[in-house]
């Protein structure tokens, strides 16, 4: 076996084992964001959801708005991942890694949410025990943890091949005071009893030369035992082919679920039936912009430029302003059908985010998801890393105030016999939104300095499917052989 | 039509429903996991062997 790294291996797996202090200072300054959102849901846990600027009548406010719109962005990864699998995308594999896992973390925090929502976390158990199958509270639950699982192993099954690399690549170095020849485990998995095996691992020597070597022994336990024999590989993608396929309608059921939750009671702007389908779009639309967000961030830190290229930019760009125009066209039919429906409840709703005091939030969302996008990305020149980077941020920004605006104004002016209410975040709860952000964040920077960046296998399986293709192209320029001809 | 009510309106029913389908997939997710990493190291197709001509 080639022993020797390629370029690709070598710019993957190299910032797993070098980190500069730069990305030390990162991850600090994130953790300190983090602790500050911790100290204050601490804060919360104790004094109790009164610490909040929630009240009669508006049960929710930053947490759910926080819930949709991390639910939303995790249909970065899986759906898009999936969507471009399923249709055989070529440009997709260096980016399929980064969107799963966007995926994955934006789904723990969204569930997060809820629990910073209830106020106290035993109460999730009210959920199980007292739970009717006719809410669709329990729709929610049951959606986001198929998700959840689903995502888990969609992210898993493509990172196994590359695993079984990472733990030839990080195998310890030799020992010449060992039977074996080698200070660590020398045979890959299974380890042998005499080094690695159940005797050694659990006396001090073992603990220590674990805690050593603990990628490799990481890499040896999640890579299970890969030997990437043709059959095991042929398995390998026929589970990957039908987690894409499977992936694909559960995504879509869990944002269509999560609008339901709205979309059942009778609240004003909120008993919509467009309100499942306008989620989704919501959701594909703020996923790809944090795609592209994160994507950029670690092209550049992990210099991954000679992959994640032009081409990737592109096609995504034009992705993001082809939904960029279907957002504005939902948005456009929810609220003229509301304008022209006259509803007194509804009316109150809509002249509060037109004219009312969440105009501001309105045209700001407006700008930033669809007048920067087309601003940005229509022309060619602008679906750059700069240009798409400038249009995500402002459509993640954008996406958040649309979450808002969809939950808040309905919530100050109740249809029932409440007064009108105001509802202002305190500090703790800014500071929740800015700890779960961080913690994303960190939690992103973190796994990708454990696990490659981008899918290794997969980016040299397209290189192979590229060169025969560019073999194939020159064979057929050829002058061909004249068959049945005079001799 | 009332055991399909007594369904959906019996509290903790939900729950169990959630905790049974979510325990079935990721049984079914572990068992696929099982089956890639329990592949033979060997290449055997015994359905795709051609197979040997009798006289």
């Amino acid at each position: 076996m080639d022993r020797r790294e390629t370029e690709l291996e070598h710019t993957v797996i190299d910032p797993l084992r070098h980190t500069s202090m730069r990305f030390w200072l990162v991850i600090a300054a994130l953790a300190a964001v983090f602790a500050a959102g911790m100290a204050a849901l601490v804060r919360q846990w104790v004094l109790g959801l009164g610490v909040t600027g929630m009240n009669r009548p508006i049960y929710w406010g930053i947490y759910i708005t926080n819930f949709v719109f991390f639910i939303g962005i995790s249909h970065a990864g899986t759906l898009i991942s999936a969507i471009l699998r399923v249709t055989n995308a070529e440009w997709r594999r260096p980016i399929t890694r980064i969107a799963e896992a966007i995926t994955f973390f934006a789904l723990i925090l969204g569930a997060m949410q809820i629990l910073i929502d209830l106020g106290r976390l035993d109460r999730v158990f009210n959920l199980l025990i007292f739970g009717r199958f006719q809410s669709p509270l329990l729709w929610d639950v049951l959606c986001v943890t198929i998700y959840l699982l689903s995502s888990s192993l969609y992210l898993y099954l493509p990172m196994i091949p590359d695993l079984a690399r990472l733990r030839e690549r990080m195998k310890p170095p030799p020992c010449p005071h060992s039977p074996s020849g080698t200070c660590g485990n020398p045979g890959g998995y299974p380890a042998p009893p005499e080094v690695g095996g159940l005797g050694g691992r659990f006396s001090g020597q073992g603990i220590r030369e674990i805690a050593r070597h603990w990628r490799y022994h990481l890499y040896r336990i999640m890579s299970l035992g890969w030997h990437g024999s043709p059959e095991q590989h042929r398995r390998l993608e026929r589970a990957i082919g039908i987690m894409a396929i499977l992936i694909i309608p559960i995504a879509v059921s869990v944002h269509t679920v999560v609008s339901w939750i709205f979309g059942m009671s009778m609240q004003p702007m909120w008993h919509s039936t467009i309100l499942g389908p306008y989620f989704v779009i919501g959701a594909i639309f703020s996923g790809i912009a944090m795609l592209f967000i994160f994507m950029t961030i670690i092209r550049k830190a992990w210099h991954l430029e000679p992959w994640i290229g032009p081409k990737q930019y592109n096609y995504l760009g034009l992705l993001l302003l082809v939904m960029s125009a279907f957002w504005g066209y939902f948005t456009l039919a929810e609220y003229l059908t509301t304008g022209y429906g006259t509803l007194i409840h509804e009316q109150a709703v809509l002249q509060a985010k037109l004219s009312g005091e969440y105009a501001p939030w309105f045209y700001t969302m407006l700008f930033c998801n669809f007048v920067v996008p087309f601003a940005v990305l229509l022309r060619r020149k602008g679906r750059t890393p700069l240009g798409t980077v400038i249009a995500s941020t402002a459509i993640a920004i954008g996406m958040w105030i649309e979450r808002f605006t969809i939950i808040v104004p309905t919530l100050t002016q109740p249809s029932l016999g409440y007064e009108r209410a105001i509802y202002t975040p305190t500090i703790s709860e800014v500071a929740i939104l800015a700890g779960s952000l961080a913690f994303f964040a960190l939690l992103f920077l973190l796994f990708f300095k454990v696990f490659p960046a981008m899918s290794i296998w997969e980016v040299e399986e397209g290189e192979h499917v590229e060169a025969v293709k560019r073999k194939a192209t020159e064979l057929l320029r050829e002058p061909q052989p004249q068959i049945g001809g005079h001799s | 039509m009332s055991l399909a009510h007594w369904f959906i309106d019996t509290a903790s029913i939900g729950g169990l429903l959630v905790i049974a389908v979510a325990g079935s997939i990721l049984i079914a997710y572990i068992r696929m996991v099982r089956w890639i990493a329990r592949a033979p190291r060997a290449d055997s197709h015994p359905a795709e062997d051609t197979p040997e001509k009798t006289a």
